[in-house]
C-alpha cells in the first residue's frame, strides 16, 4: 500500500478517536466511580493451590492413559482389505520414536522451502506432560516464524533459522508465558513418509524474557527429545487417510450449527487449505500455506448454516479419531468459499 | 530512603516534587498508595484507553465498563507487578482482554437473537450523513478485521504506540506486528475504496 492510501486510512482511525469526546468532568466521574470499585486485593494462594493439584491429577491422567496405548498388543490380522487406518500406519515410519539417533534422522535435510506448511504432530511420545492434547498443529512460514495452534491467536509462537541440519525454534510469545524468549535448536531430517524428525540438541539456551504483567517464570523446559510431525497437505499420507475415511463414516445433519461452539483449527485434506475458528466464532480461510507469509485469504464473523459432522477411526499408535465436517451456507464471500471446500477436519478433537 | 512499589511508581509518573499533592508517605497504608497511583493512571490514560476500546467495540457505555474493569484489576494485581513501569503495559493489555470477552459474549447473544449476519456495529444513516464517512466505514471495517489485525491497527493508531509496544502488549513478534498492520491496514483502506 503507497503512502496516500495509507494516510487516508489513518486519519480516518484518528477521526474515529476523535468521535470520543474526554471531559474533565467525564474524568472526575469516571475517577470516583473507580474509587468507589477499588477493593483490597483478596488471597489467591487457596485457589492457586486447587488449581495446580486438579492440573496434576488431569496430566497423571493423560500419561498413564498413553503409556497404557503404547502398551497395547498389536491388533489381530484382518483377513479383509486394508482399512484406511490400516494403510496410513503401514505406510508411516514405525520406529519414528525409538532406535538410534542415526536412524531417526535417516532422510533428506530440510529446507525453508520444505519446512514451510501446516504440520500435524504424531502421538507416540512422551508430551503429554506439556499439551493436554494428543496431537497439536504447527504453521512454519517460508520465512522461519512458527505458531503452534491459530495464526492469528496462537498459544505459543516464535521465530525460527534453519542453518544445514540444525533448526533453532525461538519463542517469542507463550500463552502461559513460560517458553517466552528461549530458543531450543533441533537436528533436523525429512523421512521417506514426509514427516519431519526432530531431534533435541542439548541444553536450552535461555535468553531474558519479555517483560509482560505479572510475575517472571521461567520453568519451561525442554518437553521432548524428539518431536515427529506430519504434513496434512493434499496428497499426504495423512489427507488420503481423512479422504478414504471419510467415505464409509456415518454423518450426523446439525442444521444451526454455527462457529461459535466449533473454535479450532481444520484443514481440507482436497486442498490444504485452512480454516481457523477463533473462540468468538470469528474465522479466518487461508488458501496458501507456503509462499510466503500466512495471512488469510478472507475472514468472517461468525460461520452459520448447515454442517454435516462425523468421526474418522483412530490410527492406532499414531493419531486419536478426528472429527470431520461438511459445511453448506446460502451466504456468499468467505462462508461460500469455505463451504466449497467439502470436507473439513478438526485437527484437535482427540476423544481420547 | 527505600520506596515501596506504590511511591516508586508514583514518583516516577509525577517527580519527587509532587509526592506532598498527592500525600503518599511511607507510613501511610500501601492501599491507599496503590489508590494514589491509580489515580494518577487514571487521569493521564483513561482518555486514550476509552478511545481504544470504543474504536473496538463501536459503543461507549461499554469501553467505559472495559476501561473501568482494567483499572480494577490493576489495582488487584498491583502486587504481581514486577516493576511499575510495567503499570500501562498491563493497563493496555486488559483493556484489549476485556474489549475481546465483551465481543465474544455478543456474538454468542446475537446468535440467539437476531441475524448472524449483521456487523456487530451497524453503520446508521445519520452517521454517514454526518460528514464522517471515512470514520464511520473504517470503525465498522475495523471491527470486522480478524481479531489479531483488529488489535494491532488499534495499538498502533489509536493507543499510539510502536512496533516495539504493540508486540509486547500482544504478545507477538515486531514482524508479526508489522505484518498484521500491513494487512490490515490493505483491509480497510480496499473498504474505503469500495464504499466511496
Amino acid at each position: 500500500m503507497n503512502t496516500p492510501e495509507e494516510l487516508r486510512v489513518v486519519e480516518a482511525l484518528k477521526a474515529l478517536a476523535g468521535d470520543v469526546t474526554v471531559t474533565e468532568q467525564d474524568i472526575v466521574t469516571g475517577g470516583a466511580r473507580l474509587r468507589a470499585n477499588l477493593e483490597p486485593p483478596k488471597p489467591t494462594r487457596r485457589l492457586a493451590v486447587v488449581a495446580a493439584a486438579a492440573v496434576a491429577v488431569l496430566v497423571a491422567g493423560v500419561t498413564a492413559a498413553v503409556v497404557a496405548d503404547r502398551n497395547h498388543a498389536a491388533p489381530p490380522v484382518d483377513q479383509g482389505p486394508p482399512t484406511p487406518a490400516e494403510v496410513l500406519a503401514a505406510t508411516l515410519k514405525h520406529d519414528a520414536y525409538d532406535g538410534s539417533e542415526a536412524k531417526f534422522l535417516a532422510g533428506e535435510v530440510p529446507t525453508h522451502e520444505s519446512l514451510a506448511g501446516l504440520w500435524l504432530s504424531r502421538r507416540g511420545y512422551d508430551h503429554a506432560d506439556r499439551f493436554l492434547t494428543l496431537s497439536y498443529n504447527m504453521f512454519i512460514e517460508r520465512d522461519g516464524d512458527w505458531y503452534f495452534g491459530h495464526v492469528e491467536e496462537p498459544f505459543d509462537s516464535g521465530t525460527s533459522r534453519l542453518v544445514g541440519d540444525t533448526w533453532t525454534r525461538r519463542t517469542t510469545y507463550a500463552s502461559g508465558g513460560s517458553c517466552t524468549g528461549e530458543s531450543y535448536p533441533w537436528r533436523a531430517s525429512l523421512a521417506a513418509d514426509g514427516s519431519l524428525h526432530l531431534a533435541f540438541l542439548g541444553t536450552r539456551v535461555a535468553v531474558p524474557a519479555t517483560p509482560a504483567p505479572g510475575p517472571a517464570t521461567n520453568t519451561c523446559g525442554a518437553a521432548f527429545e524428539r518431536e515427529v510431525w506430519d504434513p496434512v497437505g493434499p496428497g499426504s499420507p495423512l489427507a488420503d487417510f481423512w479422504l478414504a475415511s471419510a467415505a464409509d463414516v456415518v454423518w450426523q445433519t446439525r442444521e444451526d450449527w454455527s462457529s461459535s461452539d466449533a473454535a479450532s483449527v481444520y484443514v481440507a485434506p482436497g486442498t490444504g487449505y485452512v480454516l481457523s475458528i477463533f473462540d468468538d466464532g470469528s474465522y479466518a480461510y487461508y488458501e496458501d500455506l507456503v509462499t510466503g507469509q500466512l495471512v488469510p485469504s478472507c475472514s468472517g464473523e461468525l460461520l452459520s448454516g448447515s454442517v454435516e459432522v462425523a468421526q474418522t477411526p483412530q490410527v492406532p499408535g499414531y493419531f486419536a479419531d478426528a472429527q470431520v465436517l461438511r459445511f453448506s451456507t446460502t451466504e456468499a464471500g468467505c462462508a461460500s468459499a469455505v463451504a466449497g471446500q467439502g470436507l473439513w477436519v478438526r485437527l484437535d478433537s482427540s476423544t481420547e | 530512603v527505600a520506596r515501596t512499589l506504590p511511591e516508586l511508581a508514583l514518583e516516577r509518573l509525577t517527580g519527587p516534587q509532587d509526592r506532598t499533592l498527592h500525600s503518599v508517605s511511607s507510613t501511610e497504608p500501601a492501599t491507599e498508595s496503590v489508590e494514589a497511583v491509580i489515580d494518577v493512571l487514571f487521569r493521564r490514560h483513561y482518555a486514550r484507553l476509552l478511545r481504544a476500546a470504543y474504536a473496538l467495540l463501536g459503543a461507549r457505555e461499554g469501553a467505559e465498563d472495559a476501561v473501568q474493569e482494567a483499572f480494577v484489576s490493576l489495582f488487584r494485581h498491583w502486587g504481581k507487578l514486577r516493576d511499575p513501569d510495567a503499570a500501562e503495559a498491563y493497563l493496555r493489555a486488559a483493556v484489549l482482554n476485556r474489549c475481546r470477552s465483551s465481543i465474544r459474549a455478543r456474538v454468542r447473544e446475537r446468535t440467539r437473537t437476531i441475524d448472524p449476519v449483521l456487523p456487530l456495529h451497524a453503520v446508521g444513516s445519520d452517521e454517514v450523513a454526518g460528514g464522517r464517512e471515512d470514520a464511520v466505514i473504517v470503525g465498522t471495517a475495523l471491527r470486522l478485521l480478524p481479531r489479531r489485525q483488529r488489535e494491532v491497527v488499534t495499538c498502533r493508531y489509536l493507543l499510539e504506540l510502536t512496533v516495539a509496544e504493540t508486540a509486547d502488549t500482544l504478545g507477538i513478534s515486531d514482524g508479526a506486528v508489522k505484518r498484521h498492520t500491513h494487512r490490515g491496514l490493505q483491509s480497510l483502506h480496499a473498504t474505503l475504496e469500495v464504499t466511496r
